[in-house]
Formats: structure tokens, C-alpha cells, sequence
């Protein structure tokens, strides 16, 4: 019912979405502006809307346009000359690794840091990771990216400045990437694991015998995933934020470096399909968030 | 200590000191503690809360909350052996196997992520025993049905008093030599309770396990003590089996518990009733239906919370309201106040139907018809001063005299609560619960009303405190010639106010009658289950009044 | 509930709440050195700013991308840009520009997202639903990108950029304000007042919003935070601020093809937004602690 919902929700919003970049599109000016190059002949613009439609009324256009989102037909990029949803589609797999590969450190690593400082709150190591972790979420990425560039790659010259290749040319996009999903992170993982480990029931376990591991383990941690999965389901989805910033200053192919220029370079149909496939993503996670968080908690399973 | 350590002393506590780390610094919980528990009886530590009696628990059981907590003094040992000074590893194989406790409010002491089955047959792996079939046969002994089912429920879909019993089943697994009871019935409708206290007694016949049962409520520790000891403020100032300390209490303030019971009987006694006086509010079969939505139900179902409750009271009579949860009783409260709509029936107030009234009308009848709620933590809004409390009725209703008399009022009010004109200033997080009660009486009399309803209004009070409310809505009833509507699932404490009582089950009327005909000859059998349920023993309140008397 | 309120013991003599707030900020450092730093913020974005404006314009090769130094009135504390200008004059004015967006985005999507809050709370209804999707459908979709789209479509300005950047913070707002609402309604004070004979604007203006304020507070000023990265971002992007106006996200972005020869200028803006973003962050943590009454309970729980 839940992940029903969601899914439709999503949906949704994806629809919503499409309509609006549809009318902000055919509203604030000639759409021969967004898909043709700035220097283009007032002939080729004519020719371009009598082949495109945009001569017809705004009804039928829209019509036509959502046809052509259903059929994934997006027109063509006008850099690459082929159709955009390919190159949207080519680009896509690239920032799913990246993310992919962030999240699975920064929630490791959260765990471990979030655990430490739980076991002694208000202590020396749960004011140190306090304070690291909320610097690393306060930094800008773009001006943290850089200056590590500027350390490692300028200064050190021991990692690369740029291009995605061998597992050297990762470390410093994972760092940026995750920095802020780990500082979140921390916190969520911290405050959960207090609360879990304060538990009545941690009463319950220990004056059943329980060890202080199997208090930790068995009893308190179970309990205390469930936020943590809950954020990081939002973070998953920033995390597509985070990408276009660290595959635009590191030059990688994926999807936010591919958006970035397109807007840069007013490519409007590969915009239009990086959105979709954007969308599409999110909506896949929020259904495998939802599945997973039904697996976990059987108050959500048997509400 | 061993030396003159008795042959069937089970448990033994010397002189603990606990305190522990708060805003203001270390406060001592508990202070020179000291009890034993023989083999196979029942101990009842009485006290009301911040008495240090479920500290002291903790203590026992190895969960006290550090590093807040911290035992600065005493000794706890289990058939000789030092607790206190046994490693983590070693302790910890006492619990479940010689000790084991039961709390309060099971659904928070249950891990919400487990099944009742696995938490049970938890203790048998600890300590490395096989679980077998032993879930199904522990939940058949604790009185779950369908136990080969439910082993795989979760805490959150069982009942109340049906996770007690999983907790009991729990604490049981390995046959303990000691069961601490942590107010287990507190949370639970007395009914409930009765049957849990029930199975409590069969358990320790069964197996001779002893009880350490903690409660604040007397009519608990009449029922399952052998010896009593009470404690207040962190100390022990009376021990003694129960028949002797009713009957020569030795400290003031076990005095004063104990005379609650005979006070709250006296009060009514005192109250001038005009039985001829014609009715000025008459209740006609009220309905009240909740829509119940979601999957499992389907749509088109309906609770009904109201079935047809008829009802009618004259100036200055009381009406006391008895009822469990779920039936009805505060619900029946709420459309009164027309908090909520009615699905049918009237509600006439001096000839007009109360539920019709829109404007003037209406804000007559919220003039004539004020309401104290049970929980005076949270029926204060946190954020306004006693006065801005106080003045908010008079706001509302500006005709009622104008504002440069408003501080007089609420003086007036204050002193009439038995609080003084200092505490105008103060916030509600101030006060003790007893005053904040006495606050929200203030602000409900603020309009001069006909009529009080009190919805469970002294239920989250301390006994000693309840009685001093009751006494004091009792006086106020009698000085300003109000009527009230006296709600409660506590029929000994309606007993001494009410002329007249309705006892309601599931939304239904089940008996109404005059107070003193329905106590000594109930007609119902449901009303004769919830006297016998929540009865203190005549034996107690025999002894309480003849000691009193002297 | 409190255990340590004893029924005998008398009611404690009022404090004066002021004096215990600022106390427990003195207590705590690191919001103290918060609270300091934001102060002198505020100092450079209104009177340092107007102080500053020709060195931060006035452009003299003689200085381009000087390094750090002190002299010529500690203009070149923090170096010189590709220009020659200041970097230090340009953090200065830069953070009137950057505040003062931020500042409009925050009022905007507090006050629009508190009122939708407050409506959706009280009222259930058609209405009601149709914002909680149109919520749901803003906070499904990364913010930056939706940002991006819209300024892409509706052209970079300045108050382009602060209506995307408070579209996409109001839902926020809403939810909190919206449970806040919902769980403080079914709060017996209200029911209370409405027995008492209240209307909803008077139990709106009473028990409602003073009881909302607190946590109102504490989101904003992280929300303020999160609304000067996103700004940042954006004007890194090259979507935000355009030439001649400026915020620190611009500067780094200006300084970023000169990164080898002259740090400092891509260095000290970011660090200006690190800073006042964690000042913000360790702000609004100590504001949730002092306001939460269920925060400060929680080292004196001793159930008797």
C-alpha cells in the first residue's frame, strides 16, 4: 500500500515535472531559442518550428510532447548529433557507480563514527566526531573539490586532477561526494543509537542475562537502523546534487557533468532526457527504500 | 553478614545509597536502604513516585541508568553471594536465571523488532539451553489463546494486559527464584489488572518463586503482601507485615496514605444534596460512531463509542461516570462539551438542545459548562503564566466583567484553589501535579459555571494527592452550588463524591443507580466485577479506621 | 513525567528565562563562538560592506593576484584577485549578497511554508491534500536540479534565484509546521480552550504559534545554511549571481582558472561559506537543545 503510494507519488512528480519544463519551455519565449544554436537563420528557426510543431497550438503540442516522453523520443542533441535519450542513457550508469560506490563508504563509515560517539555521548571522541563531521557537511563541495585538487593533484601531484579511469582517479569524487552524506549521516547514526541503546528494552535484554555485545548488537542496533535508512534514502536521492558538481569539476561522463553542459551549451533535448532518466532513478529507490524499510520494521509490516 | 543471615532469606539490600547526576548536580534517590526477601514470599514496596522504589529495583536487576546513576554505598546479596561486587559476566548469568523483573509498560520493555516467540525463548539461549517448544507451552501457562500462532506476533499487535503476560512468560522462562514486579498492573484497567495480579499468585504457587512487587496503590499491596515496606523520598520509614502497618502505622506519612481510604469516604457525607431539585441537563439517547478507514476493516464500519446513553442531572448533584477503557466514558465527555458531534440523540440544557446552539447560545452554554481534564501536565499550556491561564475563560468571554476586575478574579480563584496570589507569575512546569490540578479547577471556575466535568481528574495524581483534590472539588461543589460530572475508571474514588453513579461498558449504559445502592448491591455483573476488582479488603479499611479513630 | 517534582515540595520561584538562555549559551563554546562569528557577519554584510564597496570594485593591475600581505591598510590581508581588486574587501561586500539572498529566501519560504503549514494542519480537506502533493512532489525531485532547470528556463537574476531557491525549501516548513500542528492539537490545552469556548484564529494565536515559534527558529537557521550552499552551487554553476554582482559561490568559481597561481582567491570565499554554514548548523543545534523541554529533562530521569 505504502510502496504503492510512493511509486504513484513519484509518478507524479515526474509527470508534474515534465509539464512544467514543458510550458516554462513554450512560455518564456521561441523553443527555436532552446534547441537551435544562438547564431541560427531566421529561416532555419521557421523551418525548424513547421517541423517541430511549434506553428501549432499549444494543446496539440502538448499532446505530441507527451507522446514523444513516452516513446523516449527527445529529438536529437545538437553537439552529439544523435538522439539525446541515448546519450542520457549512456552518461546515467557512470553516476550510478559513483553513487553508488559514495553511499556504500559514507554509510560504513557513518556507522563506525556515528557507533563511537554513541558509546560515550558528550565525550572527548563524540565531540571530536561532533565537530569533523558537521564541519565536512558545512563545506561547499565545489570549493572543497577544488582545493583538494589544489593539495593532491597541483601541490602533492599524487592523485590526478581529473577523467575517470583507475581507482586513483576515484578517491577524491568518493571524498567529495560522500563528505556530506557522511556528516548527515553521523548525526542520524549517533542519535538513533543513543536512543536505541537507552531503550527500555536494552533494560529488558540486560535483566534477561543478555551480554553487553548482544545488548548492542541483537537489541539496540536492529532498532536503530530504521532512521538511518530513512536518511539515507533522501541522501541517495542528493546525491544526483552532489554529482553534478563532482562530475563537472572532475570531468567524468556521467549524468550531472551531461546536464551541466547541456545547459551550458543550451543542448535542450538532451536536458529534457537527463530529466527523465534522473527521475526514473529516484523513483526505483524510493520503491527499494520502501521494501527494504518494510523488511526491517514489522510495525510498518503489520500496520 | 552471612553469620546472622537467616536460613530462608532469599534476597537481601543493607544500607544502599543511590544518586544521580542532574541539572542541578548529584540529588540522592535512595538513602540507607535496607530490606530482605525470604524464599517464596511476597515483599510489597509501597510508595508514591520520587519514593526511590523502582531505583532500588534497578539496583537488583543491574540496570540502572548509567553513568547518571551511580551506587555510592550498600550491599545487595542473592542467597549469600555479593551482587554488587560480582564481574559484568558473572552477574549477568544471575539475571533471567535466579532474578527476573516485569515493568510497567510492556510495549516500550518488549523490542518492537521481534516476535513475542523469539523474545521468550531469548532467555533460554543466553543461557545456552535448548528453546524447544517451550514459547508455546510458556504463553499456554500465561493464558495467551492460539499461543502456536501468536509465538510469531509482534509486541505492538497484542493487547495491553496481553503483553504483561508475554512479559510475564518472559521472566518466567527459566524459573527464577526471585520476580520483581515494577508496578505491573499501573498502565492496565482494573479488571486487567485483577486477572494479572491473579496469575501473579498462581505463578508463585506453582513454582515458590518469591515476589518483590513495587506500587503505589494500596489496594495492589492488599492484595499480594506478605510484609510491606514504604518508602518516601529516598528512605524506608515503615516495614512490617501489611496487617500490622494498616493497623499501627508508626510514620505520619504512612498515616496520611493510609487515610485516604477513609477520607475519601467521609467526603461524601458532608455534601447537602437537594434530591428534589428538577433536572437542568437531560441526556437522551446519545450515539456517538467512528468511522473506522484502512484496509483491514474495509470502508462503511463503524465504531460505536456511544450506544444509546441517556442521563439527567440537577443543580448541585454529582454524577459519577465509571467506566475501563473503551467504554465510552470520555467520549460521552467530549460531545457534552461539544468537542465532538453526536451521531444521534439530545442533549438538553434547560429545555434547548445543547448540540443545536450556535453562537450566543453557544458560548452560554461553554460559559455554564466548563471541563478539568485528567492530565494536568498537558491541559496547561506550557508557555502561558498562571494568570494568562487563569484569564483566558474571561477573555473568551468578555461580557462577563471587564478587565481591570480580571486581576481580582484570578486572586480571588487562586485562593479559592488553595494557591496564593504569588504564583500568578510562575509557569505551569512549576508546579507539582497536585497544583497544577488546582490550577485547571481555577480556570474552569473562572466563568462561574453551572456545571464541571472532570474527565479522569485526578487519575494521574498520587493518592495522597487524589484525596486532597477530591476533597477539594467536593468543598467547592458545596460552597458554589455546582454541579458535576465525575469521570473515572476508579470506583472507590466516585464512591466519595458521587450521589449518583453510571457504570458504562463499550459505549453502553450498564447500570445507573444511587451511589450507596449500587455500591452494596450491585445489579450488574460487570459492576460487581469492577467492586471486587478494585476493592480495598474490609479487613484493611477495617484496621486503617479503627487506628485512625484512636 | 518529572520525578523529581514531588508532591510536598513547594513551586521553585521563577527564573528569569533570558538569564538561563544566556547562561547555557556561555556554557556551551562552540555556539557561543557561533553566535560571535554570525554577529560579526552581520557587522560586514551592513556597515563593512558600504566601508569597503571601492576596493572591492576598484580594479589595479599593479596588484593582480598578489598574495597575501600585509600593508596598504591591511587591504591584502587575504591577496588580490586576477584584477588586483581585494579579496578581502570582496569577502566583505560578497557577503552582503550572499546573506542578503539567502536572507529573502528564508523569509520567503519560512512564511510561505508556515502559513501552508498552519492551513494544511488545521484544515483537512481537498485543499489540504492537493499542497501536501504538490510538497511531496518538490522534495521528490534533487533540489539543485530542479533549481538549475528553472533558472536555465527562467533566466539567471537575482530574485529568479531567490524564488527557486525558496520553492525549494518551503516544504520544509510545511511538514514541521504541519506535524508540529497536528500533534499540538490533539495537545489537551487546546482542548481546553476550545471547551473554554475559543475560536481556531484565537487557539491559532495563542497555544499554536508560540509553541511553533521555537522549532520555526531552530529550521530556519539551518535552512539558512543549506540555502548558501545551494546558492553556492549554483552561482558556481554559473546559474546564480551574474557579473558585476557577486557572492562568495561566484568568487570561487572567478578564482578557480588562476587556482595555481593565486589559492587565495578561490580559497578564503569557500572557507567564508564553511564557516558561517557551520555556525549556523552548531547555532540551531543549541537553539533545538534549549527549546526542547524534552532535551533538557533528560539528565535528571530517575523514575522513583
Amino acid at each position: 500500500m505504502a510502496i504503492f503510494k510512493r511509486s504513484l507519488l513519484t509518478l507524479l512528480s515526474l509527470v508534474i515535472l515534465l509539464v512544467l519544463v514543458f510550458f516554462l519551455s513554450r512560455l518564456t519565449g521561441d523553443p527555436s531559442y532552446l534547441f537551435l544554436p544562438v547564431n541560427a537563420t531566421p529561416e532555419a528557426r521557421a523551418a525548424f518550428a513547421a517541423q517541430n510543431g511549434f506553428d501549432q497550438p499549444l494543446m496539440v503540442q502538448f499532446l505530441r510532447y507527451v507522446g514523444d516522453v513516452f516513446t523516449g523520443e527527445f529529438g536529437t542533441s545538437l553537439r552529439q548529433q544523435r538522439p539525446a535519450i541515448d546519450v542520457a542513457l549512456e552518461a546515467f550508469p557512470v553516476t550510478l557507480k559513483l553513487a553508488a560506490v559514495t553511499l556504500a563508504i559514507a554509510i560504513a563509515a557513518a556507522v563506525v563514527a556515528g557507533s563511537l560517539a554513541a558509546y560515550r555521548p558528550r565525550g572527548l571522541v563524540d565531540r571530536t566526531i561532533g565537530v569533523t563531521s558537521l564541519a565536512g557537511a558545512s563545506a561547499p563541495d565545489f570549493w572543497v573539490a577544488i582545493t583538494l585538487v589544489l593539495v593532491f593533484s597541483v601541490g602533492l601531484e599524487i592523485l590526478p586532477t581529473s577523467g575517470m579511469g583507475g581507482p586513483l582517479t576515484w578517491i577524491l569524487p568518493v571524498i567529495v561526494l560522500g563528505l556530506r552524506p557522511f556528516g548527515l549521516l553521523v548525526q542520524v547514526v549517533r542519535g538513533s543509537m543513543i536512543a536505541a541503546l537507552s531503550a527500555p528494552y536494552t533494560k529488558t535484554a540486560r535483566s534477561k542475562g543478555a551480554s553487553e555485545g548482544r545488548v548492542i548488537f541483537v537489541h539496540a542496533l536492529r532498532n536503530s537502523t530504521l532512521p538511518v535508512i530513512t536518511v539515507a534514502g533522501d541522501i541517495a536521492a542528493s546525491l544526483i546534487n552532489g554529482a553534478v558538481i563532482v562530475e563537472t569539476i572532475f570531468g567524468w561522463p556521467g549524468i550531472g557533468g551531461v546536464m551541466i553542459n547541456a545547459i551550458l551549451q543550451r543542448d535542450f533535448a538532451v536536458i529534457q532526457a537527463t530529466i527523465l532518466v534522473t527521475a526514473i532513478a529516484i523513483l526505483i529507490l524510493n520503491i527499494g527504500i520502501d521494501l527494504l524499510y518494510r523488511f526491517l520494521d514489522p510495525r510498518v509490516r503489520f500496520a | 553478614m552471612n553469620a546472622h543471615l537467616k536460613d530462608n532469606t532469599l534476597l537481601s539490600v543493607d544500607g544502599l545509597r543511590v544518586s544521580f547526576t542532574s541539572e542541578g548536580g548529584r540529588v540522592t534517590a535512595v538513602e540507607d536502604v535496607s530490606f530482605e526477601v525470604a524464599k517464596g514470599e511476597t515483599l510489597v514496596i509501597l510508595g508514591e513516585s520520587g519514593s526511590g522504589k523502582s531505583v532500588s529495583a534497578s539496583v537488583i536487576m543491574d540496570i540502572l541508568d548509567r553513568p547518571a546513576g551511580q551506587i555510592e554505598k550498600g550491599r545487595v546479596t542473592l542467597n549469600g553471594a555479593d551482587l554488587l561486587t560480582l564481574p559484568i559476566r558473572q552477574r549477568r548469568t544471575v539475571n533471567g536465571a535466579k532474578l527476573a523483573i516485569i515493568f510497567q509498560d510492556p510495549l516500550s520493555y518488549l523490542n518492537p523488532a521481534y516476535t513475542i516467540g523469539w523474545q521468550i525463548t531469548e532467555t533460554l539461549r543466553i543461557h545456552g539451553l535448548p528453546a524447544g517448544n517451550r514459547a508455546v507451552e510458556l504463553l499456554t501457562r500465561v493464558g495467551i489463546p492460539d499461543p502456536e500462532q501468536r509465538q510469531h506476533w509482534y509486541p505492538h499487535q497484542l493487547s495491553g494486559g496481553q503483553r504483561q503476560r508475554v512479559m510475564i512468560a518472559m521472566a518466567l522462562a527459566l524459573s527464577p527464584d526471585l520476580l520483581i514486579a515494577d508496578e505491573p498492573t499501573t498502565a492496565l484497567d482494573v479488571t486487567v489488572q485483577r486477572q494479572i495480579l491473579d496469575l501473579l499468585k498462581e505463578l508463585q504457587a506453582e513454582t515458590g518463586m518469591a515476589i518483590l512487587m513495587i506500587t503505589h496503590d494500596l489496594s495492589v499491596a492488599a492484595r499480594m503482601a506478605d510484609r510491606v515496606i514504604v518508602m518516601r523520598q529516598g528512605r524506608v520509614i515503615e516495614t512490617g507485615r501489611l496487617q500490622d502497618v494498616a493497623a499501627a502505622p508508626k510514620h505520619p506519612y504512612t498515616r496520611e496514605l493510609l487515610s485516604a481510604i477513609p477520607r475519601l469516604e467521609t467526603v461524601r457525607r458532608a455534601a447537602k444534596t437537594d434530591t428534589a431539585a428538577k433536572p437542568f441537563l437531560e441526556v437522551q439517547g446519545l450515539c456517538k460512531d467512528y468511522e473506522l478507514s484502512g484496509a483491514v476493516f474495509g470502508k462503511g464500519n463503524a465504531l460505536r463509542a456511544l450506544d444509546n446513553v441517556s442521563l439527567t442531572l440537577a443543580p448541585g448533584r454529582t454524577l459519577g461516570v465509571v467506566g475501563e477503557s473503551g467504554s465510552g466514558k470520555s467520549t460521552l465527555a467530549r460531545v457534552l462539551m461539544r468537542l465532538e458531534s453526536a451521531t444521534a440523540g439530545r442533549v438538553l440544557y434547560k429545555g434547548a438542545d445543547a448540540l443545536t446552539f450556535k453562537g450566543e447560545p453557544l458560548q452560554a452554554f461553554r460559559r455554564d459548562v466548563q471541563m478539568v481534564f485528567q492530565d494536568p501536565f498537558g491541559s496547561l499550556n506550557p508557555t502561558m503564566s498562571v494568570e494568562r491561564l487563569i484569564c483566558e475563560p474571561l477573555a473568551l468571554h468578555p461580557a462577563l466583567m471587564p478587565k481591570k476586575d480580571w486581576r481580582n478574579r484570578t486572586v480571588e480563584l487562586l485562593e479559592l484553589v488553595g494557591l496564593e496570589a504569588a504564583h500568578l507569575t510562575r509557569l505551569p512546569h512549576q508546579f507539582s501535579g497536585g497544583q497544577r490540578q488546582r490550577i485547571a479547577i481555577a480556570r474552569a471556575l473562572a466563568t462561574n459555571p453551572k456545571l464541571l466535568i472532570c474527565d479522569e481528574a485526578v487519575s494521574a495524581l498520587d493518592v495522597s494527592i487524589q484525596a486532597q483534590v477530591i476533597e477539594l472539588l467536593a468543598d467547592l461543589r458545596n460552597r458554589l452550588g455546582l454541579a458535576l460530572i465525575f469521570i473515572t475508571h476508579d470506583l472507590p474514588v466516585v464512591r466519595s463524591l458521587a450521589d449518583e453513579i453510571l457504570v458504562m461498558k463499550q459505549g453502553k449504559v450498564v447500570e445507573a443507580g444511587e451511589t450507596e445502592q449500587l455500591f452494596t448491591a450491585p445489579a450488574h455483573p460487570y459492576t460487581r466485577d469492577l467492586l471486587t476488582a478494585s476493592a480495598i479488603p474490609d479487613w484493611m479499611s477495617q484496621a486503617v479506621r479503627a487506628s485512625a479513630s484512636l | 513525567m518529572s520525578q523529581i517534582d514531588h508532591p510536598m515540595t513547594m513551586a521553585k520561584p521563577a527564573r528569569a528565562s533570558t538569564s538561563r538562555i544566556l547562561g547555557s549559551l556561555i556554557q556551551d563554546r562552540p555556539a557561543l563562538a557561533a553566535c560571535a562569528f554570525l554577529i560579526l557577519l552581520a557587522f560586514s554584510a551592513t556597515l563593512g560592506a558600504a566601508l569597503m564597496a571601492p576596493q572591492a570594485t576598484g580594479v589595479n593591475m599593479a596588484m593582480r593576484n598578489a598574495a597575501p600581505q600585509l600593508g596598504e591598510g591591511f587591504a591584502y590581508l587575504l591577496g588580490g584577485d586576477n584584477l588586483g581588486r581585494s579579496v578581502l574587501a570582496r569577502l566583505v561586500t560578497g557577503a552582503r549578497t550572499t546573506l542578503g539572498i539567502a536572507t529573502a529566501a528564508v523569509l520567503c519560504s519560512l512564511t510561505i511554508g508556515a502559513t501552508l503549514g498552519l492551513f494544511v494542519g488545521l484544515r483537512q480537506g481537498l485543499m489540504s491534500d492537493i499542497i501536501m502533493r504538490l510538497t511531496d512532489v518538490i522534495m521528490s525531485f534533487p533540489a539543485l536540479l530542479t533549481a538549475l532547470i528553472v533558472l536555465y528556463l527562467l533566466g539567471p537574476s537575482p530574485v529568479n534565484l531567490v524564488i527557486v531557491l525558496a520553492i525549494t525549501r518551503i516544504p520544509v516548513y510545511l511538514r514541521t509546521v504541519r506535524a508540529e500542528v497536528l500533534e499540538l492539537r490533539r495537545r489537551p490545552f487546546v482542548n481546553a480552550a476550545r471547551a473554554m469556548g475559543a475560536s481556531e484564529g484565537w487557539i491559532t494565536r495563542h497555544h499554536l504559534l508560540p509553541l511553533v515559534a521555537p522549532t520555526l527558529l531552530t529550521i530556519a537557521s539551518v535552512d539558512f545554511a543549506a540555502v548558501i550552499i545551494a546558492e553556492s552551487g549554483l552561482s558556481f554553476l554559473g546559474l546564480g549571481i551574474q557579473p558585476p554582482n557577486f557572492t562568495w559561490g561566484a568568487m570561487v568559481a572567478a578564482g578557480r582558472p588562476y587556482i595555481a597561481q593565486a589559492w587565495w582567491v578561490t580559497f578564503f570565499p569557500g572557507l567564508a561559506i564553511m564557516l558561517t554554514t557551520l555556525s549556523l548548523t552548531l547555532l540551531s543545534n543549541w537553539l533545538r537543545l534549549v527549546t526542547d523541554p524534552n532535551q533538557r529533562w533528560r539528565f535528571t530521569r530517575s523514575e522513583g
